[in-house]
């Protein structure tokens, strides 16, 4: 159990667990899954996804979008597994500061040869197309 | 566990997970209690809560195998774990089991068979999961820049256990 750190809204952030059965890593019987809640209301659940299942054991991570339905606060992580017949249950926190935007960062863009070349069009982590006026453009 | 930073005057709302060896348990001496200190003097003892955290009513328990549980918008996903109580009739449902999301207002309950009809009550609640809430108030002796320890106690079958958690105060 950690303090994530704090991120913007936008941001992703990683959400780990490590699955052990006593002090030796583990295999759970299904995948892990993440509640995340602002306080004590939840905001939604995941799946965590197995990293490295061919170089570690057990490493589970998801990587959160700080999209739409979070806003500036603080927030709770419960990660649930079963390894065998045991529950294990594990909690993280992170906090959301001021900044950033719900739509996230521009990670594609395309642009149009003359004479459509005012214009570009961009696609954001949250998964929203914007179009933009092209710098070069005439 | 590092818990974060808290303003002095908000609220302090973070999950706790009580666990032995690494195990979620519901402990059977009674809920968890918690003290909070600065350095080697006792700030708070008795301020807030260490209550169960996601939680909800029951108010249907098939007689089946496995037992599919009626509670309202429980917000559970396939491979949650819970502790159900005070099912009356169907007593079956009442333990510790791992959940199939069958709707948004039911989900099984994995590996059980209905011992007999459904009667009223019923609570449920994810195992292992508390939530330490109260306010960061100066009245309290909270103050800005200082890091505190929060003293978690527990009993379970008669041994006692204690886990630590940390926050700074800005």
């Amino acid at each position: 159990m950690a303090f994530l750190g704090r991120f913007k809204l936008g941001q992703y952030v990683p959400i780990p667990v490590a699955v052990m059965q006593g002090e030796e890593p583990a295999l759970p019987t299904s995948a892990p899954v993440a509640a995340i809640y602002q306080g004590q209301t939840k905001s939604e659940s995941k799946l965590l996804p197995i990293i490295e299942p061919g170089a570690v054991e057990g490493f589970f991570v998801y990587q959160l979008f700080l999209g739409f339905g979070y806003s500036v606060n603080y927030y709770n992580v419960a990660i649930q597994y079963k390894v065998g017949s045991s529950a294990h249950i594990v909690t993280h926190h992170f906090e959301i500061v001021s900044g950033g935007h719900i739509n996230g960062a521009v990670v594609s863009m395309t642009f149009y040869d003359r004479p459509q070349a005012d214009f570009v069009v961009e696609k954001l982590d949250g998964g929203f197309r914007s179009i933009g006026r092209n710098p070069r453009g005439t | 566990m590092y818990l974060g930073l808290f303003p002095l005057a908000d609220t302090l709302q973070a999950a706790i997970s009580i666990t032995i060896a690494d195990v979620a348990i519901d402990p059977s001496g009674g809920s968890p209690t918690y003290r909070i200190y600065q350095g080697d003097s006792l700030i708070a003892s008795g301020v807030g809560t260490l209550s169960q955290m996601d939680t909800g009513s029951i108010t249907g328990a098939t007689n089946a195998s496995p037992i599919e549980i009626t509670s309202s918008a429980h917000g559970l996903q396939t491979g949650n774990v819970v502790t159900v109580t005070n099912v009356g009739g169907n007593t079956a449902a009442n333990g510790t089991f791992s959940i199939t999301r069958t709707g948004a207002n039911t989900f099984t309950l994995t590996g059980t068979t209905g011992s007999g009809a459904y009667t009223s009550g019923g609570n449920w609640h994810v195992t292992g999961l508390y939530l330490l809430s109260f306010d960061v108030l100066s009245a309290s002796g909270f103050e800005i820049g200082k890091t505190y320890q929060v003293r978690i106690d527990f009993v379970n079958s008669s041994n006692e256990y204690c886990k630590m958690a940390y926050f700074a105060v800005t």
